[in-house]
């Protein structure tokens, strides 16, 4: 069975760029824009992986991954953070939260799709710093 | 006996005016003075400027040894200084830290002199309080610290921002030129091949600029081991022998075996003559390029010479500035940045080396450049940048330091 991907990203263009590639990869792709919408979708979607941008307005990103983490059915969700300049701290958030890898945008298309290859195929599993 | 008296009384009084002339002078002076005994180190005399500026007494300096005064913090090695003093005719301290009487740290600049009235050999220092000048001094580097970080963030972010949206080009692109999208034809294929090239050129570009700003601010680590130079001239060979070929050029290495294995970041030696060889196919249009080795006595010493257009000689200042970019006779755009011979610049002078051109017009050109054989320690760029006067003050570079530290 497919694979589903959820991509937590405001940015429009870059999710249909994302989504367009994975798709012909042979994975499910849903999309959400925004913090509040990444949640409820997640929850009801239970993806296989989450794409998540951490920089969304207002930093949201990390309070989705704590929210994704708090809740029963998302706990366990393997999750890849794309960040933007990388700081320290939101690494270390990140880690701490479990996110299995993480990019800095803009990221390789290359090595983003094998990394997401490897999480769905469980070679690659927490990032430790 | 009248004419005696007169001339002893003209003497005295000469004497006499001489000596309230440089009384004065001593004690209006507006930097501190302090008059040691030669051989004892015992403080003679002080005028009212030190006793003010150091805050003791007149009667607590004089009798004392310079070292007894309690002013210098670490008292053993001041002693060093005073069998200094008396050795030397001529003794400058540029920054010498002081104590006031109220515990007040303070800055000076020290200079003493020996010298010999009525049989005493004495020594004269002079103490002109810095602190002030030191403190705006500090103010300035601080804020052109804060400035150049501020340059650097802001091209940081800038090449950030610019790269994101050109992923999502590039994406778009390959998507629709790999046939994901449903068959192209190949007029369609033909135009966003072309679209493609330049945004890897834009890419690259993107990618210099931003390199560019990190080696002139230092930020870029350089990974300095032991490499055979002949051996990265015979990579860029293979490498840009396509390039060559495609114009028809003769591309031969010349290479001398005796030359030891030398220390150079293998990586940015391989950028530099990648750029010094692709510009020499870029302006030959016939003829051939030869890149060849020799070692000297401290050095070891690479070359590229071509046979194509050469270089006018109002040209050769610009040569290795950034962005400038020479047309040649046709004017034609000969694609690149304008920054591959700025960054070979750095990377060269990064590694203590030098770079250099020679060229005729019509002739050629020919493209040196020098690495040291031996490289005593990592040299940071923010000493180019002072060597350069890009930064006026040479404690810049201190500032640089400190800041290192800091972080």
């Amino acid at each position: 069975m497919a694979k589903t991907i959820l991509i937590i990203d405001d940015d429009n263009d870059w999710v249909q760029m994302i989504s367009k590639r994975l798709r012909i990869n042979g994975y499910q792709v849903e999309a959400a824009f925004d913090a509040t919408q990444a949640v409820s979708q997640a929850i009801k979607l239970k993806p296989d992986l989450v794409l998540l941008d951490i920089r969304m307005p207002a930093g949201d990103g990390v309070g989705v991954l704590e929210k994704l983490r708090g809740n029963v059915n998302t706990f366990n969700v393997p999750v890849i953070a794309l960040t933007g300049i990388s700081d320290k701290q939101t690494i270390e958030a990140m880690a701490k939260l479990g996110a299995s890898w993480y990019f800095v945008k803009p990221a390789d298309m290359v090595e983003l799709l094998e990394k997401i290859e490897e999480v769905l195929t469980e070679k690659c599993t927490r990032f430790t710093i | 006996m009248i004419m005696r008296d007169i001339t002893d009384k003209r003497v005295e009084e000469m004497l006499r005016a001489s000596e309230t002339r440089y009384r004065r002078l001593f004690e209006t002076a507006k930097d501190g003075i302090l008059i040691l005994d030669a051989e004892t180190g015992m403080i003679v005399d002080v005028n009212p400027f030190l006793v003010e500026m150091l805050g003791f007494s007149h009667e607590k300096f004089l009798g004392k040894a310079i070292w007894e005064i309690g002013l210098f913090k670490d008292i053993a090695s001041n002693k060093d200084k005073f069998i200094e003093l008396q050795r030397q005719e001529y003794v400058r301290y540029e920054d010498l830290p002081l104590e006031t009487a109220n515990g007040r740290q303070i800055e000076v600049e020290f200079v003493s002199n020996v010298y010999t009235v009525d049989n005493q050999r004495v020594i004269q220092c002079n103490i002109r309080d810095i602190t002030e000048r030191k403190r705006k001094e500090k103010e300035i580097e601080e804020e052109l610290m804060e400035t150049m970080k501020m340059k650097s963030d802001f091209i940081s972010m800038v090449s950030h921002e610019l790269r994101s949206p050109l992923g999502v080009i590039k994406e778009g692109i390959n998507l629709v030129l790999e046939g994901s999208a449903g068959n192209i034809n190949n007029e369609q294929k033909d135009l966003l091949d072309t679209a493609k090239r330049n945004t890897d050129r834009l890419g690259r570009l993107i990618n210099n600029v931003l390199d560019f700003q990190k080696m002139e601010s230092g930020k870029i680590g350089f990974d300095i081991r032991e490499n055979d130079i002949n051996e990265v001239v015979l990579e860029v060979n293979k490498a840009m022998s396509l390039a060559a070929k495609e114009k028809d050029l003769d591309l031969a290495v010349d290479a001398d075996d005796s030359i030891p294995k030398t220390e150079f970041d293998r990586d940015k030696i391989i950028q530099v003559l990648t750029n010094l060889v692709s510009n020499a196919i870029k302006y030959t249009e016939k003829g051939s390029i030869t890149i060849s080795t020799k070692q000297e006595d401290n050095t070891v010493h690479v070359i590229v010479r071509d046979t194509g257009t050469g270089i006018k000689a109002e040209d050769m200042q610009k040569l290795f500035q950034a962005f400038e970019q020479l047309d040649g006779r046709t004017g034609k755009k000969r694609g690149g940045t304008g920054l591959g011979l700025a960054i070979s610049k750095e990377i060269i002078l990064a590694h203590k080396g030098k770079i250099w051109a020679e060229s005729k017009p019509g002739k050629g050109s020919t493209f040196h450049f020098t690495i040291p054989k031996k490289l005593e320690e990592k040299r940071k760029i923010g000493e180019i940048l002072v060597e350069e006067g890009k930064i006026s003050k040479e404690d810049v570079k201190k500032a640089l330091e400190k800041q290192e530290k800091r972080e």
